[in-house]
Formats: structure tokens, C-alpha cells, sequence
């Protein structure tokens, strides 16, 4: 030990680390050849090393953490300044109004395929009914005239099915002397008529 | 310029901004892939892996808390080894106070030896027992490079750049390290 010199240690422990380059490599290579306590160090620095890699590698194993309990988790990390998808609350909203809107207004009487019957050009000739043509899959609406000079628009979807559905089993003997068993399933369907929307009438001077 | 272009491809950015927006599962991948390395600058400031635990604990509870206030995402490494630094140094206060006497070096090593508790006979072998001892006993400024170096195989210049040392000082040190270490173990291991 008493002939490593300061440097030759620092070559070691670079050696140890990947540190050296090519030329750094070659002397330290013509060291360790002749100079057998370089070797020894050289072997005793590996040889801990390496039981030191061990003893921390076994000490902080990637076990499976149970970071936080269930508690700190509901609390989500907080931000400093504005989050960055601040637009999402408010686009929300207004999706779900666009939305209801556009699954709960009927088509107005203005739509590019309306149909109107009766028709003079006069408020007071307004047309008893004015029929909106609607995309495939959708209930036609009507817009139907009533007393109070407005309209108001009716479609033609039932308010109601109801749905029944009677179930029975029934036993048969055969020829041969075995029992059949035969399921029966009566469905009953009753349909409301028409209703009217729970939209306000509109105006006379439609 | 290599550098910058690979840290601009850091894959832990979008893991990172995905627990800013407090995604759970996001969260629990990024302890997995790096509570190692924290249990390793936790050990490396506080020298006692009975401890290390309870402050990983918190370094976590921490993170998921405070992750918000990281402005540079990008510098989310040297952001996490504060947190975990500042951890360990909380818990060394909290021992210093509980702690009245600290045990001599030499005397630490061959006292833990001979006294194993019930969690000590876990980690097996009596060699790993002394050089983990011997480790703990490492002055700080040399355990946390060594600890760094030996469990993550970080390179000089990753160590210097978080731990804020030129490259020269880490080198220095790891090599007073392993010639403690050297000296403690000498007859032993």
C-alpha cells in the first residue's frame, strides 16, 4: 500500500467508474503489470465495490411501495397559477346545454323542408299546420295552430309504449309417453297517441 | 447540445405533467421507477436505513402535495433530490434530538457486527452486515456520491450536476470514500 501514490489511486477509482479514457487505460494497464501492489488495490477496491452494490442494491429493492394511503390520494397535487386546461369546466357546460337543446327543441317551422298547408300570406290565414321534415331517425314534429293565435309544435311519437310480456310453460305428453315442455311468450304492446311538447305556444305573429 | 436534445426527450416529462394533473396511476409508475434512487439520497444524507422508509414515505407525500409548485418541469431530478434531501435532514434532526450520544466510528462497526437484531438477520450474510455498517459510518459529504455511484451507477458528471460539485470534487471524494471504507473494513471483510 505504502507504494500507491495518490495518483495511481485516483486511476484506480476511475478505472472502477468507466472514468478512464484510452491513453488513461494504457498506463494504468502498464501499472498494474508491474507493479503487483497496484493489483492488489485494484482487487480489493473491486471486490468491495462490489459487496457494497450488493448491500445497497438488496437494501433498497424495488419493492412495491405503498406510497400514500387512500386519504392523501383523493387529494389531488395542487398547481400554482391557472390550470392549463382552465376551458374545460366552461366547455362542458355549454356541451351539455348544446346538448339538451338540440335533443329537446323541436325543429322550428323555419327548417330548410318545411311543408305548410293553407297558407293566404295573412296573420289571420296562418296555416293549420305546418309539417318540418326532420332527418332519418328522428320524430317528425308538427307545428299546429292554436286558438290563442300561436302555434305550438306536436309531434307524433308516442308519450308512452308499455310493454308486456306474458310468459308461460306448458307440459304436452307425446305419443311415446314423454312430457314436452313448450315456453310461450305473449308480448303486449299499448301505445299513447301523440302528445303535445311542454314547449310554450308561440306568438300570433309568427 | 446532445444534452439539451435529450432532455427535451425526457420520457418522465409527460409522466410528470400527467401528476400535476393529479393522475393517480402516473404517480404510483413514477414511484416505482424511482423510489430506489430516492431510498438512495435518503440514505446517503442520513446514514441510517432504519429510517429510510419513514422518510421515502414522506418524500412521496411531499411530491404528490407539492408537485404544483414545480415550475421547470424539466428539472423535476434535482427537484426531487431536494425534497428527498430535505426529508433525510428532517429526520436527522428528529434523531439528534431523540439521540444524545453518538457512537464512535470504530466502535459502531464492531458493536453492529456482534448485535444483530431480528430485521439486521434479513439482510443475511455478516460481510454485507459490516460493509453496510461501514457505509453508514461514511461522513456524509462521501456516503452520498458513494451511494449514488454504487446503487444508481451514476457517472461524475451526473453526480456533480446534482449534487451542484464540479466534477473533480466527486471524484475526490468517492476515492476518500472507498479508502474509509478500505481502512474500516480492513481485516474484516
Amino acid at each position: 500500500m505504502s507504494e500507491i501514490d495518490e495518483h495511481l489511486e485516483r486511476q484506480i477509482n476511475r478505472a472502477l467508474d468507466g472514468a478512464l479514457d484510452e491513453d488513461e487505460r494504457l498506463e494504468l494497464d502498464r501499472e498494474l503489470i508491474r507493479n503487483p501492489e497496484a493489483r492488489r488495490l485494484l482487487e480489493r477496491c473491486e471486490q468491495l465495490d462490489a459487496l457494497a452494490g450488493g448491500v445497497l442494491h438488496t437494501l433498497f429493492s424495488d419493492r412495491p411501495n405503498a406510497v400514500l394511503g387512500s386519504g392523501e390520494m383523493a387529494r389531488t397535487p395542487r398547481r400554482m397559477g391557472y390550470p392549463r386546461a382552465w376551458w374545460l369546466l366552461p366547455g362542458a357546460v355549454a356541451a351539455a346545454v348544446l346538448a339538451v337543446f338540440l335533443v329537446y327543441a323541436p325543429p322550428g317551422p323555419e327548417g330548410a323542408n318545411v311543408s305548410a298547408t293553407g297558407n293566404t300570406g295573412r296573420i289571420a290565414d296562418r296555416p293549420a299546420q305546418v309539417q318540418v321534415q326532420t332527418p332519418p331517425g328522428v320524430v317528425p314534429w308538427t307545428w299546429t295552430a292554436v286558438p290563442n293565435g300561436g302555434m305550438i309544435p306536436v309531434n307524433h311519437r308516442p308519450a308512452r309504449v308499455d310493454r308486456a310480456i306474458d310468459r308461460g310453460i306448458y307440459g304436452v305428453r307425446g305419443s311415446d309417453g314423454s312430457i314436452y315442455l313448450i315456453e310461450v311468450n305473449r308480448t303486449h304492446v299499448r301505445e299513447r297517441p301523440g302528445s303535445q311538447s311542454l314547449i310554450r305556444p308561440v306568438g300570433g305573429d309568427l | 447540445m446532445t444534452m439539451a436534445a435529450s432532455d427535451n426527450h425526457d420520457p418522465e416529462l409527460v409522466v410528470i405533467n400527467a401528476i400535476r394533473d393529479g393522475d393517480r396511476h402516473a404517480f404510483e409508475a413514477f414511484v416505482r421507477r424511482h423510489g430506489r434512487w430516492v431510498k438512495g439520497v435518503i440514505f446517503g444524507v442520513l446514514g441510517d436505513r432504519d429510517r429510510v422508509e419513514d422518510a421515502a414515505q414522506q418524500v412521496w407525500l411531499a411530491v404528490w402535495r407539492r408537485i404544483g409548485e414545480l415550475r421547470a418541469v424539466d428539472r423535476w431530478r434535482p427537484w426531487l433530490y431536494q425534497v428527498a434531501r430535505n426529508a433525510a435532514l428532517d429526520s436527522a434532526r428528529e434523531v439528534s434530538r431523540n439521540r444524545a450520544v453518538a457512537q464512535p466510528l470504530a466502535d459502531d462497526v464492531a458493536t453492529s457486527a456482534t448485535s444483530k437484531t431480528p430485521a439486521d438477520a434479513l439482510i443475511g450474510e455478516e460481510q454485507k452486515e459490516l460493509m453496510l455498517t461501514a457505509i453508514q459510518s461514511l461522513p456524509v459529504l462521501y456516503r452520498e456520491p458513494f451511494v449514488l455511484r454504487h446503487l444508481e451507477e451514476w457517472s461524475y458528471r451526473e453526480i456533480g450536476e446534482l449534487l451542484g460539485l464540479p466534477v473533480n470534487t466527486v471524484e475526490t471524494r468517492l476515492v476518500r470514500a472507498r479508502r474509509l471504507l478500505r481502512e474500516m473494513l480492513q481485516g474484516k471483510v
